[in-house]
């Protein structure tokens, strides 16, 4: 189950990395580090969220939200370029784990 | 309209009775008994108390099967009490055999044996109630981080116990690794920020 959990988040993570490689210009390790340090925080708690309330699209929605504040104070982009990015990356994501 | 307003109105009741309560989520009670090794005279049974169909009788640690002590999990709303019977007027063949007999009752029906008849069984056998009402199911809240439950009882021929003596909540551990893992990250990025506020200085 833990590697499960693991592979989930993994992808998650690789998946919001390849879009931030697309949308944001900075050295590639920054990107790398701040893509991982936005999942980490994230996804365990949505997780937690979702288990309690059940409320996935409302849940998504906080998530959009607080990841896209996150990109504008960590990387220092316009704020609807920052929505754009978190809606992005977390669009796919969510999209991805109808399939799984 | 009024008779069929009211089967209508009994049918949903016994069909929410099946339902979890909205925020609640339903967790298994697992019981243990402690001390079946010092009754070696005794066979010891569960019943569930509503009918034997949809609470049957079940022997604790029937032969074949590894001492346990542990009471098999009923239907959520079975409250089985524990009998001891004394080993010379126990036939467990017969005993089971309740479970699934069926007898024309009173209505005319063929039907399960009645609770009645199961206890007024049990009496005749000398069968001696030493737990009442233990629980197999219980529902918490659904944030709960409980995942199951475990109560132990410790039997005394004399005595009719309803409180077990020990009980031992196994919790959901993932949750508060999860909730730590977000607090570092957390702390992770209010560093990162303070770092490059601080290099813009």
């Amino acid at each position: 189950m833990i590697l499960e959990l693991f592979f989930v988040f993994l992808l998650t993570f690789l998946i919001e990395l390849i879009v931030y490689f697309i949308f944001i210009r900075e050295r590639k390790l920054k990107i790398v580090y701040y893509c991982f340090l936005i999942n980490l925080f994230t996804w365990p708690l949505a997780n937690i969220f979702y288990v309690i309330f059940q409320q996935f699209y409302l849940i998504e929605f906080f998530v959009i939200f607080i990841e896209g504040f996150l990109i504008l104070l960590l990387f220092k982009l316009k704020w609807e370029k920052a929505i754009i990015i978190s809606l992005i990356s977390n669009m796919i994501t969510a999209g991805l784990s109808f399939f799984f | 309209m009024l008779v069929i307003c009211i089967i209508l109105i009994s049918l949903v009741s016994f069909a929410s009775a099946d339902i979890i309560r909205e925020g609640y989520r339903g967790i298994h009670i697992t019981n243990h008994i402690q001390n079946l090794e010092d009754f070696p005279d005794y066979v010891f049974i569960s019943y569930g108390q509503i009918n034997p169909a949809m609470c049957p009788i079940k022997i604790i640690d029937p032969p074949g099967r590894e001492d346990t002590g542990q009471v098999e999990i009923y239907y959520k709303h079975c409250s089985p009490s524990i009998y001891a019977i004394p080993k010379d007027k126990f036939n467990g063949t017969e005993l089971i055999s309740l479970n699934t007999k069926k007898v024309l009752n009173e209505q005319g029906i063929i039907d399960y044996v009645s609770n009645e008849e199961i206890i007024s069984y049990l009496n005749s056998v000398g069968a001696i109630e030493v737990i009442k009402k233990i629980q197999t199911y219980t529902e918490v809240p659904i944030a709960s981080t409980e995942k199951e439950r475990d109560y132990f009882y410790t039997i005394d021929l004399n005595q009719v116990k309803e409180i077990p003596d020990n009980k031992k909540v196994v919790r959901n551990s993932l949750v508060y690794i999860f909730a730590g893992v977000s607090i570092l990250a957390l702390i992770g990025i209010i560093t990162a920020i303070i770092f490059s506020v601080k290099k813009r200085k």
